[in-house]
């Protein structure tokens, strides 16, 4: 697969008393999707044994025309969803940090919500696809440009289908 | 006790070196820069070094961050990882990082959720800090 990296990132989470951090989240699972976005072999269901070294399902498959769709719709479907119920519009929100899968369905996410580009925080050109660790890695490369106070929203989308938003002030 | 927001206090990134640029792909699998570029977005990727783990990239991080926010490993009470790429099936990169940090008072355990892998546990941490052992 091309468009997977390794990177390491992580946030120190702490109590905050003056109203920052996190203030919204929408969760969301849909199981029915599990055979579009897998790596197979290597679990109880499908161990690795010598006969299958080498196996394609040993890796990790995608059928990317259909996670497409479903995330392009999802993210965005899900970040207009926290920002709707926290009565935020396009300029109350300082930074869309995404998910880095697709550029296509950063930009649409993007959209949707109503933000000119230079509030979207964007490396997938450096770094790929990292997983859990693209979100952090955007955090980390934009924190000096970050303000105590500023509207942020995170938002999701990956194999399960799991994907959500989150929204949150930001801290120092 | 009031329910407590949990907030991000500190950040912090590690990559690896080595870099895997859309062109070296094409030298190893069919396919090429236009074509992932225009799809994707991405133009190179990076790539950890043989015997490099995920636990030494996050306990680098445990322990950068400890230093820009000026505390101790050992302040930190627990530490979840979101990972599809653990070191092994157990025990759990979060045990093995919380050693090779020195956050030797923390618990936790990893978090299998793939891309939603951040979301996910800082959900459940915001959760967790409202509990009167964990503090951070």
């Amino acid at each position: 697969m091309c468009i997977f990296g390794d990177g390491c990132a992580g946030v120190l989470l702490e109590p905050d008393q003056e109203g920052n951090g996190i203030i919204d989240s929408i969760l969301k699972a849909d199981g029915s999707g599990r055979e579009l976005l897998i790596q197979k072999h290597g679990g109880s269901a499908f161990p690795i044994t010598k006969e299958n070294v080498g196996h394609p399902d040993n890796f990790i498959f995608q059928e990317g025309r259909s996670v497409f769709k479903f995330a392009v719709t999802k993210m965005a479907d899900v970040s207009a969803e926290i920002m709707e119920r926290n009565n935020l519009t396009g300029e109350d929100v300082d930074w869309l940090v995404p998910h880095q899968a697709n550029l296509r369905i950063i930009d649409a996410t993007a959209n949707r919500m109503g933000l000119t580009k230079d509030k979207v925080m964007i490396n997938i050109e450096k770094y790929g696809n990292t997983t859990s660790g693209t979100i952090p890695l955007c955090l980390w490369e934009w924190e000096k440009k970050l303000k105590k106070g500023d509207n942020i929203v995170l938002a999701a989308f990956g194999g399960g289908f799991t994907w959500g938003s989150v929204y949150l002030k930001w801290a120092y | 006790m009031s329910k407590v927001n949990a907030a991000i206090t500190c950040v912090h990134g590690v990559v690896p070196e080595k870099i895997l640029s859309n062109k070296d792909l094409e030298k190893m699998v069919d396919t090429n820069d236009e074509w992932i570029t225009s799809r994707t977005g991405i133009k190179e990727r990076r790539i950890v070094a043989d015997g490099e783990t995920l636990s030494d990239l996050g306990s680098e991080v445990v322990k950068a961050i400890c230093e820009k926010r000026g505390i101790s490993p050992l302040e930190i009470d627990m530490i979840i990882v979101g990972t599809v790429t653990a070191d092994h099936r157990f025990p759990s990169t979060s045990n093995i990082s919380c050693d090779k940090s020195g956050a030797t008072n923390a618990w936790g355990f990893d978090l299998s959720a793939a891309c939603s892998g951040f979301i996910i546990p800082l959900l459940l941490d915001n959760n967790l800090l409202n509990q009167e052992d964990i503090k951070r």
